[in-house]
């Protein structure tokens, strides 16, 4: 009967977003003569579509892989060297930046950038979304970091392992579950992003968020946003979903 | 070929203001279980952590085979180890486990496959049945035994134990503590095993070592320590002990239990009155109060045995007696 404590839960999310998105899914198959493809057709015929989905990945992909490089040093140390006053000290100041408002955030950020002589542009949004989702990689890493004990460690290196071994062998498979997920979480949130390209992107800053919300808001095309929003849901969840039947069971502790 | 294996002297390590270790000096002789005795928070793991290379001590050598090595990381050691929480590689299979220490030699495929599996047959584990298992998988002996087969698979030139058996029931550790007895045998490795179990200590050492508060307070073979034991506190600490205060109270006549005869009151010397009488299997356990202090006995089964009330009179031959300071 355990599945009774999370009905309330699931009523919610019926309600506010799967019978909601079942409305989108229906808009998406309207079309002038009844019932029909056409809107997804729109989306593969026209190019500015296409260009801009590609776009938003390639970007997606480069702000993933640059949360990536900047959180694994730290949550290295944190895994090998940090006690657990440190541990917790790191997570703070981490987290703390989530407690201002990520429009603010981005305002402030553009100011900075400003003062450095850096424009609004690619590169200012690339920093702006790396800053942005750092805690969202950072966090399930640190979790993962837990796994990696003092003495896991020790062991490793009594056994003959220096620390290139320790490090290559030990702590990054142990950390594993983490990185995939943090990947990910920041991957699908970027890909969807819209705050923060269209403050710092400038003219780069037309991403698959700002695409749906000029196809909803100022076209008025609600087939194609809906279409396009159907398309994008399906992508993320086909990435969740292999990322975690890869990961499998490494993901409990 | 007998003789000193490793040595560690003088050696002082600090936490902050605790001082975990008070320049201790201890030898390990070559194929020998030497055990590291003494209540938690005395320093022994401390000690074979110093000994390992994991920790560095802040004064004080460690030499191996006459070799300076305090200063040497732990992978240059060719030391095992068996950590108190086993800390098994939980995202390997056993085999995996066990062939960490060959791979980071740089073993051949072959070469590991047939180590690890004499290995995992010289610990108990058939490597066909348990070589794929996740150790996750295993229960608290098997995973102990992969621990052991882990420090042992690259022919380490001393294997060192901190607590392996403490979280497993009585019968697995004592079958896992002979077995390791039988492993030193096949092996003659060269053991130090840290425990705060007196019996487990007694069970396992050639030689032992007991610590308390940072320093080694006695050394010599279990016979030696449990019969001539140089305080109070390791009289007390390494088997059961009767700690008769002298007067003045700064001297102690020290007698084990089993050197204890009860005696009809009419008999001279000490008089007590038996408390409580219990039944242990091969033998009663008595216990006496005496004006100065309670007596056990160790009473043997054949004959008569005391009753509680009873009135009895207390001997002791005078050479298993012996006077500490303390």
């Amino acid at each position: 009967m355990s599945w009774l404590a999370s009905l309330p839960l699931i009523l919610f999310l019926v309600v506010f977003f799967y019978a909601p998105f079942a409305v989108l899914a229906y808009y998406s198959v309207q079309t002038d003569h009844g019932l029909g493809f056409d809107n997804y057709l729109a989306l593969v015929t026209d190019r500015t579509y296409i260009m801009v989905a590609a776009k938003s990945l390639l970007l997606a992909g480069e702000v993933t892989v640059a949360t990536l490089l900047l959180s694994l040093p730290l949550v290295i140390y944190i895994s090998v060297h940090a006690s657990s006053r440190e541990r917790t000290a790191i997570l703070g100041l981490v987290i703390i930046p989530f407690w201002i408002d990520v429009l603010l955030r981005a305002i402030a950020l553009r100011t900075v950038l400003e003062s450095i002589g850096v424009r609004e542009g690619y590169a200012a949004m690339l920093a702006g979304m790396v800053y942005e989702m750092l805690p969202l990689m950072i966090l399930p890493m640190y979790a993962s970091s837990r796994r990696v004990t003092r003495s896991i460690i020790d062991a490793a290196r009594t056994a003959g392992a220096g620390w290139g071994t320790v490090v290559a062998r030990i702590v990054l498979p142990l950390l594993a579950p983490g990185i995939v997920a943090g990947s990910l979480l920041v991957m699908l949130m970027s890909l969807t992003e819209f705050v923060i390209p269209a403050l710092l992107g400038g003219v780069s800053g037309f991403t698959l968020g700002s695409l749906i919300y000029h196809v909803f808001l100022s076209s008025g095309l609600w087939g194609v946003g809906a279409a396009l929003t159907v398309v994008v849901v399906l992508v993320l969840g086909i990435m969740s979903a292999v990322a975690a039947s890869r990961v499998g069971g490494g993901l409990e502790p | 070929m007998p003789g000193v294996h490793a040595e560690v002297r003088g050696i002082t390590k600090r936490y902050g203001r605790t001082l975990a270790l008070d320049s201790v000096d201890l030898v390990m002789q070559r194929g020998r279980i030497t055990t590291l005795l003494g209540p938690s928070g005395c320093g022994k793991t401390t000690m074979l952590k110093i000994i390992a290379g994991i920790e560095k001590p802040d004064k004080g050598t460690v030499v191996f085979d006459g070799r300076d090595v305090t200063f040497l990381p732990p992978e240059k050691r060719n030391i095992g180890f068996v950590f108190q929480d086993l800390a098994l590689f939980p995202h390997m299979s056993v085999f995996d486990n066990v062939a960490f220490g060959l791979r980071v030699r740089g073993y051949s495929k072959s070469e590991i496959r047939r180590r690890v599996r004499d290995i995992l047959e010289l610990v108990g584990l058939d490597p066909e049945v348990y070589g794929d298992r996740r150790v996750t998988q295993l229960s608290g002996g098997q995973q102990q035994r992969v621990a052991i087969a882990r420090a042992l698979v690259f022919e380490p030139s001393m294997l060192l134990l901190d607590e392996p058996f403490a979280h497993l029931d009585y019968k697995v550790k004592m079958r896992l503590l002979s077995e390791l007895r039988r492993i030193q045998r096949e092996t003659g490795a060269t053991i130090v095993y840290v425990t705060h179990d007196q019996e487990e200590a007694m069970l396992v050492s050639h030689t032992i070592a007991i610590m308390r508060a940072g320093r080694v307070v006695q050394v010599g073979p279990p016979e030696e320590v449990y019969e001539r034991p140089s305080s109070t506190f390791v009289a007390s600490f390494f088997g059961e002990a009767n700690i008769i205060p002298l007067e003045g109270g700064r001297r102690h006549v020290i007698v084990r239990p089993e050197y204890v005869r009860l005696g009809p009151p009419t008999n001279g010397g000490l008089k007590g009155v038996v408390v409580d009488v219990v039944f242990q299997g091969a033998f009663y356990r008595v216990e006496v109060q005496a004006p100065q202090a309670s007596i056990v006995a160790i009473v043997p089964k054949n004959g008569v045995h005391p009753r509680p009330g009873d009135r009895v009179s207390i001997a002791w031959d005078e050479d298993k007696a012996l006077v500490v300071e303390e």
